[in-house]
């Protein structure tokens, strides 16, 4: 019967893990030197992040005219990544959020990771309004503090305040959300660390955890209630970064089917990063138990759902503009389709259109590559489709006299070379240093006794006496998950 | 504790006698006098101040001198205005410079000058920057070492006195337009025997003269009274852009072009062979070849001596394509006796003698041509080098001078001169800066800018204007009539000279009832005064037309093309190319700045499979040239057009203009210099030289030279394969013909109905005055002046070559061109200036995140520069694009060039969003004089620097509160349109349409309606 049960869903979690060798696995992990891979990966990020680093300093130092902009195209790349990663960090909430409140037990293996991902992209994405600006050592002035300026305050009705609100909002919340969820775990590692400096680390970021039921029952209504606040972000703050554009004068801009587009588009580029990154994660961490085909099949099944909502988005965004009448409007897009910029064009539709589509095959959904695939397509689609909307609204706009086009100089590709540097090195050492699968979750979702008795081992694989505290807590963690 | 010891103030001196505090105080405070508080406050402005010093240790140390005894006219930080003539051409048009604690910040033209009448051109508005230049030369050289003057004035005498008549002296100048040097180089030259005075100018008429002296017997130039031309005619003369005198032409052409009065509306005819600014203004404008022109002419004046009893002359085929045309042209003319004007550019004899009988047998003379008030401007005699290098290799010359003259780079023996010269004992070139004639002269004797010293000019025999010195020299100069009369032995300065000179040659003709000393004074203060005309001009004689029978233009060959070489409006000439700006103005007609190159149609550009910037070869006979091509429609195919005055040695410190950064690229091309000469291909014939040359081959190269275009879509219409359902032609400029407007003028400006659709309540009305700015762009030729007048009031920096071409340039006024193609096939071309629109719903204002642009009570859209983070929101958000970001710092030349900044504009720094202001520091000076006498301030009191400039008088700012005011005129003029009004950010800059005189065009009406 357990076997027709497997045949028709597989398991969540392979190789027949007991809690024990979970917690082994996983916090396993941060001890032990990793792979070359992972060498591999880190020094070639941490080169990437370098070349942005200088990048962004000789930008600070020279001013924006070492960006490809011009008086036409206000904004290209800049903004383009901006929004592509704060996109990248909306599957991490959704993960960790919405697909907990759904009750998607899936999301266990992989919401540590997205959720660490949305924080990683929210800084990412942060660092470009602050390098966009001209003067960036007076971003502060975005902040309406009490100042000796006589009255001066921050315009509320400019896009860009709602957008430092809401993305500030988003950072502060998801790092609480990622770092209430990891308290558990930490307290593992805090248990199981052997140095000094470490056992004080974890001991003061897992805030005294004991793993009572008290603590247990406490720990999970702020989880849940974490979640409940968390979720309305996933909509509000990718519509208010659509706003910035939506609220504008510009054709191509000013359409308002932005909001529900930009949600849909920024799930869609988050679940393939989580893809991206999930995979990597899988070879380098060998992490092949805990993510397994049944969550990389949902995964995919969520890409093909909003990918075809951003199809949807794109098909409703030209028909709108050809019927409105509005030879601005009609003229923009004719301009995407066929100008001097439809390559970006067609990149786009290819990429967030086109491949996903490949994922209805079940053979596709279940080969790691294919997919892994396919989610850089989609990465690329998304970057593409950020550029297009900005770079060809504004490069070909009212009056034909402004007309002018736009190439990327070396610095602009340096920036985004070394975000993605910024990125992948903090994903990295992220894997190197904190679970990277939620241990405390995933004992949730293992079957456990069915396979054999490992989880009455009381000891660890190399031999060790599991202290008291932490077989306290191993025990004391089945009462509320199964309670949920 | 910290013991303090602060200062103690008395109420009152009484306190402090009683007190006696001096003795009783102990000097160390008691500690409970100063409070956590005071002890904190005073702390911390110690610290602060310490920091603040520290901090500006760096900055030199600057002495401010005051004056020993205050000149009663200065006021420091006030300006004063001085009536001077612009140095920029031989227009010599009247301007008025603006004087701030001693030294000129900015040109205006005079309004009361008779000539220009208020218009400053590009080149008129840029000529401030040669005062401060860096390469001026300051000191005089002899054989290329700095030296004094006594030592060069040792070195002519010696040279001279050995010559003992001998051999022959030479003295070349260019535009000459002072009697005052002309007096003194005459004086001088009678000393002397075997002399030879000639004035050549490198944009020479001399044709027209030599054609006046065969039909009326002597060699003038007459004044040509665009003001009073019902019909114009005009053979390739670019008169509003180039030929002669643009400013008066400009001003008298505009006068007839009001839409309003349609019964004075003159009617303009172009016949050109490439497209120029005057062109693309004319109702009808005919591209013709070379050949074809010359056919023209010939048939036309048949036709119209045919008509008016002239002399029966043989007749020639035209176009087929025109004959039309061509054909109402005549009937044109022959309705309009007497009030109809044929000007031809040509450099031909024949041609212009045929134009002389055109106008003659029209009655023109005396109308519309004016002999009696002849014109010395771009006055030139024949062309003297072919025949002083013949004299140079038979070593029969004994001296050269130069002044104003650049021949080995302007003349297409240049080459030949330079190699030639060393042959002569005595070379000596009067210069400012030094230039490629200069530098092969063995004595270059600086001279003072025209800023620095007195000087007149005599542009029209009616007028005489003064030329005053508005500061101190700059540098050991000397002025040419100095130096002359130095070497004469005569005393006298500068301005004693010219004084001597107008009492005994100028005031004697003057038209003044006033006595010497008063009828000085008064011109001194006007900048001109009137003279008596001339008696005597000659009678046309009929007899002349005998000798028009040669054929000049011959048809051209296959494969074979004619060759026009012009001036651009914004490029007069060699001697202005170390103007950054100059250079940094996009042309008028193709929009490319920094370079010159080769327009070419785009059939041609088609036929030889070349694109912008594609490198050509073009060759007559052993003369060629490597230049890039530029694709201009309306360029005739057989003619390709080549820019003069450029490639110049003084070019050659651009290579570096404009920001530093990895990708940045040099201003400078392969050769080194900004351009290419193209003074090589002119033809020298029959003593003129001639700018139209047939026979011309292209070939393509490999090569290419990207050019800075500031328009990169030159079209109404969007691309063919773009244009989608509701139509591809964008209403930014609108047009009609006189006709329809008469008839219909509601039809020609649809307004989108737009009240009430107001997304703010009205909670900001503008009680007191709410600025606005009209342009009238059937006036409008694309001048540009009034962007080089903008660029120097507001401190606008030069970016360089490679920022243009990265469409980063920072003028805050820029001006489009449109080309587009009517129905019938012909190719109309817009010109449209625009600014901030100083939206009342402004865009921009409600994007920026920290307010730092805001909407002033008066309707101003105001940019805060110093609460500026630099998102660029704005800009993006900015519908007309004409906000300008601060890309880099921008370097505003040498300390002397600095000196040019207006003290009242501020000088943004890098990161900062920046635009049009509305010239707001010209608004509140009216605004504070008004207030201090108080009364109104009167309508055309406040003129933004780009109306002063407009010699058209197409830009127009006022108060549209004031019903009175010509802008409120204006806004209920049936032509009055707002860009993109239907977007409903209400600018305040507003437009009226272009009026063409033409016959009704129902599809262009159908179009707008």
């Amino acid at each position: 019967m357990l076997d027709t049960f497997t045949l028709r869903r597989m398991p969540l979690i392979q190789g027949n893990k007991t809690p024990a060798t979970v917690t082994d696995d996983i916090s396993g992990l941060i001890g032990q030197k990793p792979s070359g891979l992972w060498y591999g990966a880190i020094v070639l990020s941490f080169s990437m992040l370098i070349v942005g680093v200088a990048a962004a300093s000789y930008l600070i130092a020279t001013g924006i005219g070492t960006w490809g902009l011009n008086n036409t195209v206000g904004w290209a790349f800049d903004i383009t990544n901006f929004v592509f990663w704060i996109g990248i960090g909306h599957a991490g909430t959704l993960i960790s959020a919405v697909l907990f409140l759904l009750r998607q037990r899936w999301r266990t293996s992989v919401n540590r990771a997205a959720e660490a991902m949305t924080i990683f992209a929210v800084i990412c994405a942060g660092l470009f309004p602050v390098l966009h600006m001209g003067r960036p050592w007076l971003a502060y002035w975005m902040l309406p503090y009490p100042n000796t300026r006589g009255s001066l305050w921050v315009n509320f009705r400019s896009p860009l305040v709602w957008d430092f609100f809401a993305i500030s909002t988003y950072f502060l919340i998801s790092l609480t959300f990622w770092y209430v969820g990891m308290i558990p775990d930490l307290a593992t590692l805090r248990d199981r660390a052997k140095s000094k400096i470490k056992r004080w680390l974890y001991g003061f970021f897992s805030l005294g955890w004991d793993g009572s039921y008290k603590t247990w029952l406490r720990y999970e209504t702020v989880y849940l209630l974490l979640a409940g606040l968390a979720t309305p972000l996933v909509i509000s703050v990718h519509t208010i970064v659509s706003w910035d554009f939506a609220t504008s004068v510009i054709p191509g801009w000013h359409t308002t089917i932005f909001p529900p587009y930009f949600v849909a588009g920024a799930i869609f580029s988050g679940m393939a990063m989580v893809l991206t990154l999930m995979l990597i994660a899988r070879k380098t961490m060998r992490l092949e138990d805990y993510i397994t085909v049944r969550h990389i099949d949902a995964m995919s099944k969520l890409l093909i759902l909003t990918g075809s909502m951003v199809g949807l988005a794109y098909a409703t965004e030209f028909f709108v503009a050809m019927y409105s009448g509005n030879p601005y409007e009609e003229f923009v897009f004719m301009n995407r389709a066929s100008g001097p910029l439809a390559w970006a064009y067609w990149i786009m539709v290819s990429c967030n259109l086109g491949s996903p589509q490949l994922l209805w095959f079940r053979k596709i959904r279940h080969s790691f590559v294919g997919v892994f695939i396919i989610s850089i397509f989609v990465n690329v689609g998304m970057w593409f489709e950020r550029f297009v909307i900005i770079v060809t609204s504004l490069h070909r706009d009212y009056l034909p006299s402004n007309w002018s086009n736009y190439t990327p100089s070396l610095v602009e590709i340096a920036l985004l070379v070394g975000s993605f540097g910024l990125f992948f090195t903090l994903f990295l050492l992220f894997c190197r240093f904190l679970p990277v699968v939620s241990m405390s979750e995933v004992k949730g979702v293992l079957h456990i006794g069915h396979h054999h008795k490992g989880s009455t081992d009381e000891r660890t694989s190399d031999g060790r006496d599991i202290p008291q505290r932490e077989r306290h807590h191993e025990r004391g963690k089945n009462i509320p998950v199964s309670s949920l | 504790m910290i013991k303090i010891n602060p200062k103690e103030y008395f109420p009152s001196l009484q306190e402090f006698e009683n007190d006696n505090v001096l003795e009783e105080n102990n000097p160390i405070m008691p500690e409970e006098l100063i409070s956590r508080r005071d002890f904190l406050v005073r702390t911390g402005f110690g610290l602060s101040a310490m920091m603040l010093l520290s901090g500006c240790s760096r900055a030199p140390v600057r002495e401010a001198i005051p004056f020993l005894e205050q000149p009663p006219e200065i006021t420091p930080g006030t300006s004063l205005v001085y009536a001077s003539v612009c140095p920029g051409c031989s227009a010599a048009c009247g301007t008025l410079v603006k004087v701030r604690d001693g030294r000129p910040i900015k040109v205006e033209g005079n309004p009361d000058h008779p000539v220009s009448k208020g218009g400053l051109c590009a080149v008129g508005q840029a000529s401030l920057l040669s005062l401060y230049d860096r390469q001026r030369l300051l000191e005089p050289k002899l054989d290329n070492v700095k030296s004094s003057w006594t030592n060069i004035e040792e070195k002519i005498s010696g040279v001279l006195s050995k010559n003992n008549s001998e051999k022959e002296i030479w003295f070349i100048c260019g535009e000459v337009p002072s009697p005052l040097e002309k007096h003194w180089i005459k004086k001088f030259l009678t000393k002397y025997d075997n002399t030879h005075l000639v004035c050549s100018d490198s944009h020479s008429t001399s044709a027209i003269a030599d054609a006046y002296a065969t039909t009326h017997g002597t060699a003038i130039l007459p004044r040509y009274r665009f003001d009073k031309a019902e019909v114009i005619v005009s053979f390739d003369a670019d008169f509003l852009g180039t030929w002669i005198s643009p400013m008066e032409f400009t001003s008298g052409w505009a006068s007839r072009r009001n839409p309003d009065a349609p019964e004075q509306f003159s009617h303009h005819t172009q016949f050109e062979s490439r497209l120029s600014v005057t062109g693309a203004k004319a109702d009808l404008r005919v591209p013709l070849d070379p050949f074809e022109i010359e056919q023209t002419i010939r048939w036309i004046a048949a036709k119209v001596l045919a008509e008016t009893d002239g002399a029966s002359l043989p007749s020639s085929n035209i176009p087929k394509r025109f004959e039309h045309e061509i054909a109402e042209v005549v009937d044109r003319l022959l309705h309009h006796r007497g009030k109809s004007l044929v000007v031809c550019g040509i450099q031909s004899v024949e041609l212009q003698t045929l134009i002389n009988a055109i106008n003659y047998y029209l009655g023109n003379e005396g109308n519309t041509v004016d002999l009696s008030n002849r014109s010395y401007q771009q006055a030139s005699d024949h062309d003297p080098i072919p025949q002083l290098t013949k004299n140079l290799s038979d070593n029969k010359v004994g001296a050269v001078f130069f002044f104003k003259a650049n021949p080995v780079h302007d003349h297409p023996l240049g080459d030949k001169l330079s190699n030639l010269l060393k042959l002569s004992p005595l070379t000596v070139s009067f210069v400012e800066r030094e230039d490629e004639t200069s530098r092969r002269c063995s004595i270059e004797a600086a001279i003072p800018n025209s800023f620095e010293t007195w000087n007149d000019s005599h542009p029209v025999e009616t007028v005489a204007a003064i030329n005053q010195p508005l500061l101190q020299r700059l540098g050991n100069t000397r002025s040419l009539p100095e130096i002359l009369a130095s070497l004469l032995a005569k005393e006298g300065d500068n301005y004693q000279q010219l004084r001597n000179y107008w009492k005994e040659n100028v005031y004697p003709v003057a038209e003044t009832a006033f006595n010497f000393e008063n009828f000085w004074n008064q011109t001194v203060h006007d900048g001109y005064c009137s003279l008596q005309p001339e008696k005597d001009s000659g009678r046309f004689n009929a007899e002349a037309l005998h000798s028009t029978s040669e054929v000049r233009h011959k048809k051209s060959a296959e494969n074979k093309y004619y060759l026009t070489l012009y001036h651009k409006p914004t490029m007069p000439g060699s001697a202005h190319s170390y103007n950054p700006l100059l250079h940094e103005l996009p042309d008028s007609i193709s929009k490319v700045s920094w370079d010159n190159y080769a327009c070419i149609s785009p059939t041609l550009a088609k036929k030889l499979g070349v694109r912008n910037g594609s490198v050509l070869r073009i060759a007559k006979g052993e003369k060629q040239l490597s230049i890039p091509a530029y694709v201009l429609p309306g360029q005739h195919e057989n003619v390709i057009a080549i820019a003069l005055g450029y490639g110049t040695e003084a070019s050659r410190r651009f290579t570096d203009i404009g920001p530093e950064w990895i990708e940045a690229k040099p201003t400078t091309g392969k050769n080194g210099f900004v351009g290419v000469n193209s003074a090589s291909l002119i033809e020298s014939r029959d003593g003129h030289l001639s700018y139209l040359i047939g026979d011309v081959s292209i070939s393509t190269t490999m090569d290419t030279h990207p050019l800075a275009s500031a328009q990169e879509y030159h079209f109404v219409d969007v691309p063919e394969h773009l244009v989608p359902p509701s139509g591809g032609r964008r209403p930014v400029v609108l047009d009609a013909t006189l006709d329809d407007y008469q008839h219909h003028p509601e039809h020609l400006v649809k307004h989108p109905h737009m009240e009430g659709d107001n997304l703010w309540q009205d909670d900001h009305p503008y009680n007191g005055h709410h600025w606005a700015l009209m342009v009238d762009l059937s006036l409008c030729t694309g001048c540009s002046g009034c962007v080089a007048g903008c660029h120097i009031e507001n401190n606008v920096p030069v970016t360089g070559k490679d920022e243009v071409r990265r469409n980063r340039e920072l003028s805050w006024l820029r001006i489009d061109r449109y080309f587009s193609k009517e129905p019938d096939g012909k190719l109309d071309i817009a010109f449209q200036p625009i600014m901030c629109h100083h939206c009342d719903h402004a865009p921009c204002e409600t994007v920026c995140p920290v307010l730092a642009t805001v909407h002033s009570e008066e309707g101003l859209n105001q940019q805060v520069y110093n609460r500026c983070v630099g998102t660029r929101y704005c800009a993006n958000n900015c519908p007309y694009k004409m906000r300008r970001f601060n890309w880099f710092n921008y370097d505003q030349g040498t300390e002397r060039e600095r000196l040019l900044l207006n003290p009242d504009v501020t000088i943004r720094s890098r990161g900062i969003m920046e635009k049009c202001t509305f010239c707001v520091q010209r608004i509140e000076k009216v605004k504070i004089e008004a207030k201090r006498e108080k009364r109104e301030i009167n309508d055309g009191e406040i003129q933004t620097a780009c109306m002063q400039s407009c010699p058209s008088n197409a830009i127009v700012f006022g108060d549209m509160n004031d019903p009175d005011s010509q802008v409120s005129k204006m806004l209920k003029n049936p032509r009055r349109y707002k860009l993109l009004e239907e977007l409903n950010v209400k600018p305040s800059v507003g437009y009226l349409a272009i009026i063409r005189n033409r016959r009704s065009n129902s599809a262009t009406r159908d179009h707008h309606a």
